[in-house]
């Protein structure tokens, strides 16, 4: 899947899961600060990702995870070959 | 006010709140006058099933909200992270809160405000699904939303955050007598000075596979599939079960002095109550309805009102078998000369949430001096005592003073709600 398909998965996602519009999920868009997502969503985020996208993301790599971008930049670099 | 007047709560009884708003969500409709209206219509909400596939089932009916969308009281995203059960109960007590217009007490005094929002069984279908996905695909896809869904509380937790209340909240969880129980104790923060606003309700979201299967395991819900609208027929001697459904009720009570103060137009007064447990069995209740009769004695006690003040009982009646004749029973030695109404073959049994909404129409009986009516009893039956039923349509009772709402629980639990005119 290419990066623009991916933004557009996880624009959509986002969108559902917050509760947000999905203009508002611009690619430098913070969780918690422009989506107002709290420490559960991004819990529920993260699996949906993981569902989405058929891959484990660990703790310690979701941390890291705080904007649209990186999110992007995370599932790009590990989606399955 | 006259010193101790017959159905004056004030100076007789241990001191009564004012009902000055109402919220409903039922199969009957969304909103009280929807409700309200439908009721004295005689209109059934009963229907097939379509919350789930009931093909495997030996019921195919329930009382669903049809016409409900938790959007019209929510964000989307505050409604997927609550329970059916929450939203409704959230949904009935923002309704309720706009109907007392207490949005000032809101903003000036959040701390006086108090909740009691219970469930009899709180987010089942939830449960239900993340136990699924537990066994379908491990413990790493389960929602970080289950806890908060399921646990009953949840409701008055979440309604708190919508209306921004901070007093005390409260969850009874009494079966079927939940709803008569938060009513009650709302009373009871009233009269003691915790809160000067009690938002008193209860919600209930049974309608899943797990809970159908299991009220179907214990052969309480009617069968009577091809004739839906038919199916809840308290006291009738072709009854066959109760029909399950879903819905909330909620009230706004208020101190006299707080209400008086800002000018509120109360509804009527919730006046006293009275509970008694039956130390019987767990689903069937006392043969000759001794706890709920010491319930309806305990509640007049309360209320300051003697028995020919009360001139309506809302029945528990839930068209069981064995649960419709012990009441009747009871009424017949108590209150013998009262107009009954098991609105009930309306609505079916929203479990917890029954004693709120029941509630509901005995506050609004004494406002508006009508009666809902019990539909779809044809034939007394034999276990039944002939008693004053409102039968098939409303009543109109120009003299109606004080009225009853009889809740009654599995474990035995009952709970009666005395309610008296504004006067």
């Amino acid at each position: 899947m290419g990066r623009d398909e991916i933004l557009e998965k996880i624009k959509e996602i986002t969108a559902d899961r917050l509760g947000v519009d999905e203009g508002d999920v611009t690619p430098e868009a913070s969780f918690r600060e422009d989506l107002e997502a709290d420490s559960l969503d991004l819990v529920e985020l993260i699996m949906e990702l993981e569902e989405q996208f058929g891959m484990e993301i660990p703790d310690e790599e979701a941390e890291k995870i705080t904007t649209v971008e990186q999110a992007v930049d995370y599932v790009t670099e590990h989606q399955a070959a | 006010m006259t010193q101790g007047a017959p159905g004056d709560g004030a100076s007789s009884g241990k001191g009564f709140a004012y009902v000055t708003g109402a919220g409903a969500v039922t199969p009957l409709g969304t909103g009280t006058e929807n409700f309200w209206d439908a009721a004295l219509h005689g209109k059934s909400g009963i229907g097939p099933i379509t919350l789930f596939d009931s093909e495997p089932y030996p019921s195919h009916i329930a009382g669903e909200c049809s016409d409900f969308d938790p959007v019209d009281f929510m964000g989307k995203k505050e409604a997927r992270r609550m329970d059916r059960f929450a939203q409704l109960g959230v949904s009935a007590g923002i309704q309720a809160a706009e109907d007392a217009g207490i949005s000032e007490t809101l903003q000036k005094t959040p701390e006086r405000v108090a909740i009691i929002m219970g469930s009899g069984i709180g987010g089942l279908s939830t449960w239900e699904r993340e136990y699924k996905i537990l066994n379908e695909k491990g413990p790493n896809r389960v929602s970080p939303f289950l806890i908060t869904m399921m646990v009953p509380n949840m409701a008055a937790g979440q309604l708190a955050i919508a209306l921004k209340a901070t007093g005390p909240t409260q969850c009874p969880v009494l079966a079927c007598a939940t709803g008569g129980e938060a009513i009650a104790e709302g009373l009871e923060l009233i009269r003691r000075g915790d809160a000067d606003v009690v938002i008193a309700g209860a919600s209930e979201a049974p309608i899943t596979p797990l809970s159908m299967a299991g009220f179907c395991a214990i052969r309480a819900i009617s069968t009577r599939n091809d004739d839906p609208a038919r199916a809840s027929r308290p006291f009738d001697a072709d009854r066959d079960g109760f029909v399950m459904s879903e819905g909330a009720g909620a009230v706004v009570l208020e101190s006299v002095e707080h209400a008086e103060r800002r000018g509120a137009n109360p509804i009527a007064r919730v006046a006293g109550y009275g509970r008694s447990t039956d130390a019987y069995h767990v689903t069937a209740p006392d043969i000759e309805g001794r706890g709920v009769e010491r319930a309806m004695k305990l509640a007049l006690a309360d209320a300051g009102l003697s028995p020919e003040d009360v001139g309506h009982v809302n029945a528990h009646a839930t068209s069981t078998p064995t649960g419709d004749g012990p009441e009747t029973k009871a009424v017949s030695r108590y209150l013998p000369h009262a107009a009954v109404s098991a609105t009930k073959s309306m609505t079916g049994h929203l479990f917890g949430a029954v004693g709120v909404t029941e509630g509901i129409m005995c506050a609004l009986a004494l406002k508006e001096k009508v009666l809902p009516p019990t539909i779809n009893l044809e034939n007394v039956a034999e276990d039944c005592m002939e008693l004053d039923y409102v039968r098939n349509e409303a009543r109109k009772v120009p003299d109606l003073k004080a009225a009853i709402s009889n809740s009654m629980g599995f474990g035995g639990h009952n709970v009666v709600v005395a309610f008296s005119e504004v006067g």
